[in-house]
Formats: structure tokens, sequence, C-alpha cells
């Protein structure tokens, strides 16, 4: 797999794998029902310890992004299984302060971050695919 | 067991040529000389058998020395030899303390057992066809009581090799502890004459202990008496009883080799230089050669018996405690060399 | 939860010095443990006990559920030992060390003794006096491998190695554990093999345990933060912090390790009204180094205050109740 994971950063591996996939199923990269490899498999391509790889499928699994079915084998999640959006738009509200923090401290300002997050969105529809189907798109429907 | 069995292929394998070598050394006397003697077609008709009556005869022969050497340096070799090495590996696979051991005192013994039985069948075989200067029925008697005396004297080594860490250590303690019993006695019986009249049956009587305590006397048959009611002198036992003193032999073996399991069993392998046991060992060395040499002096300066006693234990105080300076001063230079 | 290994107020010392002092130790089953220490820590010694080599002045140990102190063999039969310096038979050849290896072990498999022999690119008709030190170790993983063990005591097994055989060896390693559930105990000095394939470290030093923990909350438990001041920086209260480890003040700058979760650290920074603060990578490696400094094990000239010993009994005895 083409995961990027630094053994040597603080960031704990499974946490690593955890949001590198997310980050792939987001952009497009895996797409849902597709197979993921198996425990063993990833470990033994990853040199990386196959407890780590469980215990970052286990939270996967966890917080929807992928699902197992037994003797078939684990695969990609569908978007729809999004549970809980009221704890979904805290967790993306904690990420927006911490960038807010860090733009205060390099000095920008209001119009500069709408500016960049308009900037970054349009980024993300233009790439891979439209399948990672942004929920805002369907906002009416919800 | 299937371990054991991979335990002698083992030993097989590692000390097989060992074991050949020892074959040779052992039987040059009594088979490979006179095939020579054959082959040359030297001397009388019987000239082969010279050397060999001589071997069978009481006294200690080369033949007969050679295999006691052999039969400790066997012993100090498979096991204070693989020490480092081959024991560190097997002491961490499924094998117990114990099999080792086990194993390697039926090797070693089942070697020199093969090598006399080997020598034996010459010998009678040799003895029947060839006109000879000994007779067959020489040859059983002493095969049967050397085979036991060097398998006990196997027994022993091993057992001192499972406390010492080197070879040569090994079958230096072997020979000490193994001429133990008559150094002691004669030392003892040297004493008291000095401050008493002993008597020549007291003398006799433990001589003739002694004689069943010192190994090589089996092989030897030194001091076999037995005296008659007038206190004279018989010797008698010059042909052993070969029932008694086989199984004695083979009894203290099995001893032996039950000591070894205890305290193999018990010591660690070597760390770093740090000798097994060694400071045990090195203790009674020290109390045993400074008793020695206490003893030595109070006999030359002590008038009676009690005044000896009294030179005897400060002397052994003091020259203990001298060596024990001694010692501990070499090792303080060395350390800081 | 199965323990692989146990270990209960183990202790053994030689000359009098303490090698292992008191020692209590928990391996989960199935998990790639990895102990570190520097030198002279004691992590030799607490294989060597672990194996039967050497044997505890007191204490217990178990491995897979049975002591340490049993004096039957067949205890090992699904253990397998690498030593650091692996010896063997100097005058057999590799095929005779197999063979060796099979008649001892009940469960051996030449499949596996073959294919891993392979792997590793070894000849078998070398005599092991020949080899040197890697092919050594590699002809040992072999046999440690071929017998099928459910646990792999591995001491200091890449020292010494090129980076290809290291790679080869933690490869297969991994697939071991992946495939067949082995535990593997292993001692190394590099940290940076253990960041990749541990789930466990444990640390080792002066024959006791500093922490035993899974590497992913040790990551999340130990924190390296620069914080910039706009004055001068306020020594006494971060000496006074709860976690601090060590702190190093520089101008306006004081960077300083902590342990504790990152939010329940963060209200006791606050309130040294920090201009800024910024989280630094810590990797295993600077993890340890600053364990050891806290307990004066340190060598060169980096100027670190180390903290108070509150900050390292509360982590050791979290450690002790787990």
């Amino acid at each position: 797999m083409w995961l990027d994971i630094n053994p040597r950063s603080s960031i704990p591996i499974y946490q690593q794998m955890v949001d590198g996939i997310k980050e792939a199923v987001a952009r497009g990269i895996m797409v849902p029902g597709e197979r993921m490899p198996t425990v063993r498999e990833l470990a033994s391509e990853l040199s990386l310890n196959p407890n780590t790889i469980a215990k970052a499928y286990q939270k996967l699994e966890q917080e929807g992004i992928i699902v197992t079915m037994r003797s078939r084998g684990t695969f990609v999640a569908g978007r729809s299984t999004v549970r809980d959006r009221e704890g979904a738009k805290k967790q993306v509200a904690a990420l927006m302060e911490k960038v807010m923090v860090e733009a205060y401290h390099l000095g920008l300002n209001r119009e500069d971050l709408i500016q960049l997050f308009e900037a970054s969105l349009d980024e993300w529809e233009k790439g891979e695919g439209n399948n990672h189907g942004f929920g805002y798109r369907d906002a009416g429907a919800e | 067991m299937r371990i054991m069995r991979g335990l002698l292929w083992k030993e097989w394998r590692q000390y097989g040529w060992t074991f050949g070598l020892a074959f040779i050394v052992i039987s040059l006397e009594p088979v490979l000389v006179p095939i020579s003697y054959w082959l040359y077609r030297v001397g009388n008709r019987d000239a082969w058998s010279y050397g060999i009556k001589a071997i069978l005869a009481p006294g200690l022969s080369t033949t007969e020395t050679t295999a006691m050497i052999v039969a400790v340096l066997l012993a100090a070799l498979m096991l204070a030899g693989e020490r480092g090495s081959g024991l560190n590996y097997l002491v961490s696979t499924p094998v117990s303390r114990r099999q080792i051991i086990v194993a390697k005192s039926i090797s070693g013994s089942l070697a020199l057992t093969v090598i006399m039985a080997a020598i034996t069948l010459f010998l009678l075989v040799a003895g029947h066809l060839l006109p000879a200067q000994y007779s067959n029925q020489e040859v059983l008697p002493w095969a049967l009581v050397t085979t036991a005396a060097l398998l006990c004297l196997f027994s022993l080594a091993l057992l001192m090799a499972s406390l010492s860490r080197g070879v040569l250590s090994a079958a230096l303690f072997t020979a000490i502890i193994m001429a133990l019993p008559w150094m002691l006695t004669s030392q003892i019986l040297y004493v008291m004459q000095q401050f008493y009249q002993v008597s020549a049956t007291l003398e006799l009587k433990a001589r003739y202990i002694v004689t069943y305590l010192f190994i090589p006397d089996y092989i030897s048959r030194d001091g076999r008496y037995i005296w008659d009611s007038n206190g004279n002198m018989v010797i008698d036992r010059i042909t052993p009883d070969y029932p008694l003193e086989t199984a004695l032999l083979l009894l203290a073996a099995l001893c032996f080799l039950g000591l070894a399991i205890k305290i193999f069993e018990k010591n660690p392998l070597e760390r770093q230089g740090e000798l097994l046991l060694f400071g045990n060992f090195k203790q009674i060395g020290l109390l045993f050669f400074s008793f020695l040499g206490a003893m030595a002096w109070a006999e030359d300066v002590g008038t009676s018996l009690l005044s000896f006693f009294g030179y005897f234990l400060v002397m052994w105080l003091g020259i203990y405690l001298a060596m024990v300076l001694v010692v501990w001063i070499v090792a303080w230079v060395l350390q800081n060399r | 939860m199965d323990l692989a290994i146990e270990t209960q107020a183990l202790s053994k010392s030689f000359d009098g010095v303490k090698a292992i002092d008191e020692l209590y130790l928990a391996v989960p089953a199935g998990s790639i443990f990895g102990l570190i220490g520097p030198n002279g820590a004691g992590k030799s010694t607490l294989i060597q006990m672990l194996t039967g080599i050497i044997r505890p002045d007191s204490g217990e140990g178990f491995i897979l559920g049975q002591s340490i102190r049993e004096k039957n063999g067949s205890i090992r039969n699904r253990v397998g030992y690498v030593p650091d310096v692996p010896v063997m038979y100097p005058g057999f050849t590799v095929a005779e060390m197999y063979r060796l290896g099979n008649k001892l072990y009940p469960f051996w498999d030449w499949e596996r003794c073959r294919e891993l022999h392979q792997g590793f690119h070894l000849a078998e008709g070398q005599r092991i006096r020949n080899l040197s030190r890697g092919q050594k170790v590699r002809v040992a993983l072999v046999m440690a491998l071929a017998l099928r063990p459910h646990l792999l005591l591995l001491d200091e097994p890449t020292a010494g190695l090129d980076p290809v055989v290291r790679r080869a060896f933690l490869q297969t390693i991994i697939e071991e554990v992946a495939g067949q559930g082995t535990t593997v105990f292993y001692s190394s000095h590099n940290l940076s093999d253990l960041e990749q394939s541990a789930d466990h470290i444990a640390t080792l030093y002066r024959g006791r345990m500093l922490f035993s923990r899974t590497l992913d909350e040790l990551k999340e438990s130990v924190h390296r933060l620069q914080l910039i001041f706009s004055g001068e920086p306020p020594e006494d209260a971060v000496r006074s912090l709860p976690g601090i480890v060590e702190w190093q003040k520089s101008g306006r700058v004081m960077t300083i390790t902590v342990t504790g979760r990152l939010d329940s650290i963060c209200p006791g920074l606050a309130l040294l009204e920090p201009e800024l603060v910024k989280e630094l990578n810590l990797d295993l490696e600077s993890i340890f180094i600053a364990f050891m400094r806290s307990e004066g094990y340190y060598l060169g000239s980096e100027k670190w205050e180390v903290g108070s010993e509150k900050g390292k009994d509360g982590s050791a005895k979290e450690d002790a109740e787990q």
C-alpha cells in the first residue's frame, strides 16, 4: 500500500494509518466496496507490527470507515454511514479552532482565512472523481 | 527417549575423533606394539606378549597410567571444555541439565568400555592362537577391574569438571581428590608416629582401608594384604575379588554421577569471566594447602601431641591468612595493571 | 489476558551487585515486546534467566505459563532463543546444527528450515567457526524459527548487522508474528527497529524497570513542547509542573519534556502564560534519552535540568498498576 508511515513520528503508527486511510477514502484513492488488505498482508508489506495494524483497523471500523464481513474480508465502507452528525461537526470545529489559533499567531485575518478555505474546497472538488461526494452538496437532502 | 538419542548423537559427532585418539593411545602397548612385532617378526615367538605380561602383572604399567590420564582428560574435555561454546547453546534447548550430564557420562563410559573390550578381545584371541607369556585366565580379572576403575575415574573427573571452568583445572582437581585419602592417611599416620607408638596392625589396617579408597590401587593391586592371626602379613588379594571390587568402583562411579548432576543443575554457566563456584573452590583450596603446610611445619616443631596440635592450629590459621593476603595482593596488582 | 512471559520480584546478583532487582514484567501473548536500556542494565541477564542459562536468586518467572525454575527441559520445546553472540558448536557444519535442532526439538519443521535457510542465503556445508557474526545470527534465527516457537527470545539480534540483513530479519519476525501468533521478546539498542515493529516497550536501568507500556501509549503520554515567553521564562513554575521530566532554557524559550496526556497538560501550561506553544516531534530514541537523563545517565554537554520525582513516580506507579 501507498501509506506513508513514519515510525519515528510522535504520532502513533496506528493513528497515522487511521488518518492516512481516512484521507485516502476522502480523496477517492480508495473507493467504497474496495477490498482492504488483511492485517497479515499489510504487516508483511509495510514491515509493521500486526497488532498495530489490527488496532488501526479496529478504530477505522469503529468510526465506520471500513467494515468487516466475516470470511469475506474487510472493505471500505460506503459514505452513507456517517452516524453522528453533531459529533462530526464538533470534531471538525475543533480542527478549525486549531487552524485559527495558528493563523492568529501568524497574523492572518478573517478575509485571508475565508479565501484560503474556499481555495481548499475548490482544490478538493477538482480532485479525483466525485465519489467522495461532499455532504454539503447533498445538504438540501438532509 | 528421543532427546537422549539426539544428545548421544551430538556427543559422538563431537568427540568421535577424540575417542579414536584415546583408543590409539591406550592400545599402543597392548595391541599396536604386538602387531608390529608380528609384522616385523622380531624376537622369539612369544616376544610380542612381553609388554602385555607387564601390563597384567601387579603394579602400574605405562599403559595403565596412560589409560587413567586419558579417562580424566576425556571427562574434563567433554564438560569443562564445552563451556562458553556448545554448552551455552545446549542449556537453552529443551534438554535438562541432568540429561546433558547423563549423556556425557554414557558416551564417555561407553567409549572407555569399548576400548577396553577391544583390547581384551585382542588379548584373548591372540593369547589363544599364539604362544604367549601370559595366560588367558589373567586377562579377564584384569580387564574387569581396570575398566571399572577407569569408569570410576571418569565419573570423578566429570564431577570435578562440573565445578571447574577449564579442562586443566578439572584434571588437576581430579588428581587431588583422587589422591586425597592416601595423602591424608599418610600424613596422619606419620604425625601420630612422631608422638606415639603406632602398632603395625593399626598401620596396616589404615593402609588397607586406604587402598580401597585410592583408585589406582585397584589397578596396580598395591596394598592388598591380609594378615593372619599372628599379625603376619599375607599377600592375598593380588587377584581381585572382582565382584566386590568392580561393584565398589561402579557404585562410586554412580555416586559421583549423582553428585555431578546435582551440582550442574545448581550452578550458572560462566558469565563474563566469573568462575563457577570458584569462590568456594578457592577457599577450599587455600584451606587445604594451608592445612598440609601447617601439618608439615607442626610435625617438625612439635614435641608432644598436645604441642603439635597447638602449633598446628596456629600455623593453619597463619598460613591460611598469609595465603589469602597473597591472593588478594595479586588480584589487586592485576586489576590495576 | 494470556501472558507469554511473567516475572514477579525476580532478582539476581553477581558479586554483590544487583543485576536484576525485584523485577515485575508482563509480556502479553502475541505481542512484539521491546526491551531497551543502557549497556549493563541487565537485559542479557534477564533473557538468560528466562531461557534457563542463569538461575534467579529469588522471585518467580514464567515463560508460556511454566516456571523458569523447572528442571525439566520440555518447557523450552516452543521457545526459540537467539543470543547476542551465537556460539553453537564451532566444529559443526550448518547442516549438522540443523540436524541437532531436529533431534532436540519435537516440533521441528524441515520445510520452514529450508525455506528460511535459503531466504537468508546461508550455505549448508560451512562450519560454524568460519561464519561471520551476521551469518551466525542468521543460522541461529533459522533454528529458532524452524522449531515452530510460541515464544522468541532475542538478545540484541540486529547489533552489528548490515541494513539489508537487518531488514530481512525484521521482516521475518513480523511475518512470524502475523502468521503464527508467536510472541517476540527482544532487547535492542536499535530503537528505530523497535519503533517500527514493537507494540510494547519496557526500559531497564540498573536492573530495575523504569516503565513498561504500549508504544502507542508511550508516544501519547510523553511530549516535548517549546514554550516561548514574552519575558523571562518562569523556571520555578516549570519545575513544579506535574509530570515534568526535564527542561532547558534558552533566552525566552523553554523546551520541556513532560509526561501525561496533552489535554491534561494544557491547563497547567496555560497558567504559565506562554506566548506560543509548539509541540516538537519526539521519537523513541529521544524519549529514551530523556528518561535516562532524568535517571542521571547521560553523556555529552546538552544542558537539561531534570524534573522532580513527582513526574517519574506517577508514571512508574501507573505501570505497576496495569
